[in-house]
């Protein structure tokens, strides 16, 4: 009973990954999808699975993401051709592309109470912001970030020192001011 | 007072406490959706037939014969494929099972006794012992075929051995002593056929599980063998198709295969091939797991993929191959020079 053991296991670590950064509604088709993914690949499974099961769910709502991006251009074309709004596209009529896109980053935001933290966070590109949040509120090790950015360990400690300065740098101009510069401002100044 | 960042993430957490996950069920559903339609694909050419260095060692054995229980083997292996039995256990049953046929480290060894019903070779029994080290990719057979050869019933015992790089029979009856090895950059691949069911490839275990994934059998209820209780699958009519180009290649497509499995082992006890084209669903052949063991390494384990360590008075022929690539780059060359 392999599977229906690192489904009890795990799933709920991954359901909790899922929903910090995603809409509670999509939350439990995304871990089935994740474990439809771990089933067809089983073999692959490493002894220590969970940092393999959120890779699979980092990309699977980045697929999410994707699809809705897709069906909002597809609409946003739709109503260009005047033939307005298909009813049968089953996406938010007030969502733009740019801000689906803008979603990928602000849906993880949009959980952040604390809103200096947040701003903070919004300041930091996606892989830095990431790979945070897989060791503050995933608990993972930075080895274990690795595996599901994947990406070195040693590169993910050497990013790991870098962002945690730009998010402290990040914070400190919230406390001194509003947010003013870009995130690539950032990385020319740490 | 400065926090540090990392501790004012952590404190901003959206999701402390872990959440409930939905059953499994949702999954097996979407596992069984997941599954193609109809049949399985062909993996592999029906092209890349068997062909053995020792067309002497060959001769005396009928092919069809010494074929039916590798494939059965193979396919009793492939049986286990637990998808889509609505009364079933579902998706762990499925997990477990490819998780418990699974290569694992060390040598496998399992004995097959097959018994031919239908065809040519009807009345023929074969047993087959073979071994299997997924790890370095040797495996080796030993077969011992019983069965009408004119007028009279002998027994021929053919033992193969495949490598990497290697290639080795050894066969005894009427026979001479003789092994036969091939070394060299083999790139040809067996392919095990009987009554138009051809499998491709050596990994028997590997079709098992593409199989598996495929959700090619289903679980069917249960049934007495040998006064055990066991699971009782069925494939689908088998077709051809050339969907993908790996291991497997099924063609004929009037034949089922009934599989009993072990509920707690998941080995394929019992398997039985039967021909839908015929009045009454005949069997073809039937083949049964006689046994199944892990061996354990040493000395021993190491010589049992070395036919001349298993046969020391046996003479030994050589032959080396060179690539079918280079073979070709040859025979374009030396045609030019024509």
């Amino acid at each position: 009973m392999r599977f229906e053991l690192l489904y009890a296991k795990h799933g709920p670590a991954v359901k909790a990954y899922v929903l910090r950064r995603a809409d509670a509604s999509i939350a439990d088709d995304v871990v089935a999808e994740v474990f439809v993914v771990c089933w067809r690949r089983f073999e692959e499974i490493p002894p220590e699975p969970l940092p393999w099961l959120l890779g699979v769910a980092r990309r699977v709502l980045s697929t999410q993401w994707r699809g809705e991006r897709r069906r909002i251009a597809l609409r946003d074309r739709l109503a260009e051709t005047d033939a307005g709004p298909s009813p049968d596209l089953d996406v938010d009529p007030h969502a733009s592309v740019r801000e689906i896109e803008a979603e990928t980053g602000d849906e993880v935001l949009a959980h952040v109470a604390d809103s200096a933290l947040s701003s903070a966070l919004a300041r930091l590109s996606e892989a830095d912001r990431e790979l945070l949040l897989l060791i503050a509120w995933d608990g993972l090790s930075p080895a274990e970030a690795a595996t599901v950015l994947g990406i070195k360990p040693a590169t993910a400690r050497v990013r790991l020192l870098r962002a945690r300065r730009r998010l402290t740098h990040a914070l400190s101009q919230e406390r001194s001011g509003p947010a003013t510069c870009s995130p690539l401002s950032m990385e020319a100044s740490s | 007072m400065t926090i540090d960042p990392m501790t004012r993430l952590a404190a901003a957490n959206p999701v402390v406490d872990l959440p409930a996950v939905e059953s499994p069920e949702r999954l097996r559903r979407l596992i069984e959706d997941d599954a193609p339609a109809v049949g399985l694909p062909l993996v592999g050419t029906s092209d890349q037939r068997y062909r053995s260095p020792s067309r002497v060692a060959r001769r005396r054995i009928p092919r069809r014969v010494l074929l039916a229980v590798p494939l059965c083997a193979a396919a009793s292996v492939a049986g286990v494929v637990l998808s889509s039995g609505s009364a079933g256990p579902g998706v762990n049953v499925a997990a477990a099972a490819y998780a418990a046929t699974s290569p694992h480290a060390g040598i496998v060894e399992a004995v097959f006794f097959a018994r031919v019903f239908r065809g040519s070779q009807a009345g023929g029994t074969l047993r087959q012992r073979e071994w299997r080290d997924a790890q370095t990719g040797q495996r080796r057979m030993q077969n011992s075929t019983t069965g009408p050869y004119g007028d009279t019933r002998e027994t021929h015992t053919l033992e193969m051995v495949f490598a990497p790089g290697r290639w080795e029979t050894w066969s005894a009856g009427r026979e001479a002593n003789t092994i036969t090895r091939v070394t060299g950059r083999l790139d040809m691949k067996i392919s095990m056929q009987f009554e138009g069911i051809a499998l491709d490839g050596l990994e028997a275990i590997n079709l098992y599980r593409q199989l598996y994934r495929l959700g090619g059998m289903k679980l069917v209820g249960r049934e007495r063998h040998a006064g055990r209780l066991l699971w009782k699958l069925e494939s689908r009519p088998i077709g051809h198709s050339r969907a993908d180009g790996r291991a497997l290649a099924i063609s004929a497509t009037h034949m089922r295969l009934i599989v009993l499995v072990d509920p707690k082992t998941f080995l394929p006890v019992s398997e039985r091939q039967i021909d839908v084209a015929l009045p009454g669903h005949p069997t073809m052949v039937e083949s049964n797991l006689v046994s199944y063991k892990h061996v354990p390494g040493g000395e021993a384990a190491s010589k049992l993929f070395d036919l001349a360590a298993q046969h020391p008075g046996a003479r030994v022929r050589t032959n080396t191959v060179q690539s079918r690539f280079v073979s070709m780059r040859r025979h374009r060359h030396s045609a030019k020079r024509r």
